[in-house]
């Protein structure tokens, strides 16, 4: 249940390290796992360089869109299982809706298990 | 004067002859159902000592429980299980495939609830905590399977372990352990 001034922790490798939701996308008021959330970066890594793969830098400042990728509020899966993170957690996204970064950081929810973000699945190192 | 008295049978028959269908029906043979067909023998269901729902509910708990995963809730029962236990959990993906995935952590939290009875279960994965609610009675659980009892746990629900994990989700040789032995089982 993330809103506005929400703070996630980046978990990808674009050089931002906690970013701070200002607005949900789909128009209501909060953002679950799978959703996707503009965000401003509020601490970027200050010797992040741009990879040789073409990542960009990301700054202190920048406005993204980012996608959710865990949530400290419980998610119910449709066995009526339910799965709770320790933190909030998202991964920085281009204009395109596809993944800034190369590489996830962390364990992923298996939520996003939907064909827009087979990339992000495929990249993470653990899903849930 | 007894003359005019009818016997029963006679009243009866004087009845059954005057609705000539009820007559004509006592004669035909009773429907036999098709061997596909299974016919109820009790139409309503005996809610002695239930309420409805309390009965359906019942009934679900006995028909999910036929696998024996009551007994992981039944305190009575040697497989119970405890606060504390490590636990690995073999969920199915889907009703449709054989795939499965598991999570294997420390049950934080048991709860009774008849049909919807519940554990929680947690374990820290990549520096993140993760903790897991399965219903007991799903039939996407394949099987719970305790890898390790918890000893010297005193309380029923082990929330502190958020806080205070001691060495409680140190697990990654306990899983190798596990996994080592069930290899040498399916070998031999």
């Amino acid at each position: 249940m993330l809103q506005l001034k929400s703070i996630l922790n980046v978990i990808d490798n674009s050089g931002a390290v906690w970013a701070e939701c200002i607005r949900v996308l789909h128009g209501g008021k909060y953002a679950r796992i799978g959703d996707e959330i503009v965000v401003v970066v509020n601490k970027a890594k200050a010797n992040a360089v741009a990879t040789a793969s073409g990542v960009p830098k990301v700054k202190k400042g920048d406005v993204r869109h980012a996608l959710v990728v865990r949530a400290r509020k419980e998610t119910m899966r449709p066995d009526g299982r339910y799965v709770r993170f320790d933190d909030n957690a998202c991964v920085l996204l281009n204009k395109q809706g596809e993944p800034l970064g190369t590489r996830v950081l962390g364990v992923v929810s298996g939520e996003l298990r939907q064909k827009r973000w087979m990339k992000l699945l495929s990249l993470a190192p653990k899903v849930v | 004067m007894f003359n005019s008295f009818k016997t029963i049978s006679a009243r009866l028959s004087g009845v059954t002859a005057r609705f000539a269908s009820t007559a004509a029906n006592a004669a035909k043979p009773t429907y036999t159902a098709p061997a596909s067909v299974t016919v109820p023998t009790q139409f309503k269901p005996n809610t002695r000592g239930n309420g409805l729902m309390q009965l359906i509910s019942k009934e679900e708990v006995k028909r999910m429980g036929a696998d024996g995963r009551s007994k992981l809730f039944n305190k009575a029962s040697p497989e119970c299980l405890r606060p504390g236990d490590v636990v690995l959990v073999e969920t199915l993906n889907s009703m449709s495939t054989d795939k499965t995935s598991s999570f294997v952590g420390v049950l934080i939290a048991m709860d009774r609830r008849g049909l919807h009875s519940n554990f929680t279960v947690r374990n820290v994965v990549l520096k993140v905590g993760v903790e897991m609610k399965y219903m007991l009675y799903s039939p996407l659980i394949k099987s719970v399977r305790v890898m390790k009892r918890g000893e010297g746990f005193r309380r029923a629900k082990l929330f502190y372990l958020r806080d205070n994990p001691g060495r409680a989700f140190r697990l990654e040789g306990l899983v190798k352990l596990d996994k080592a032995a069930q290899a040498k089982k399916a070998a031999a």
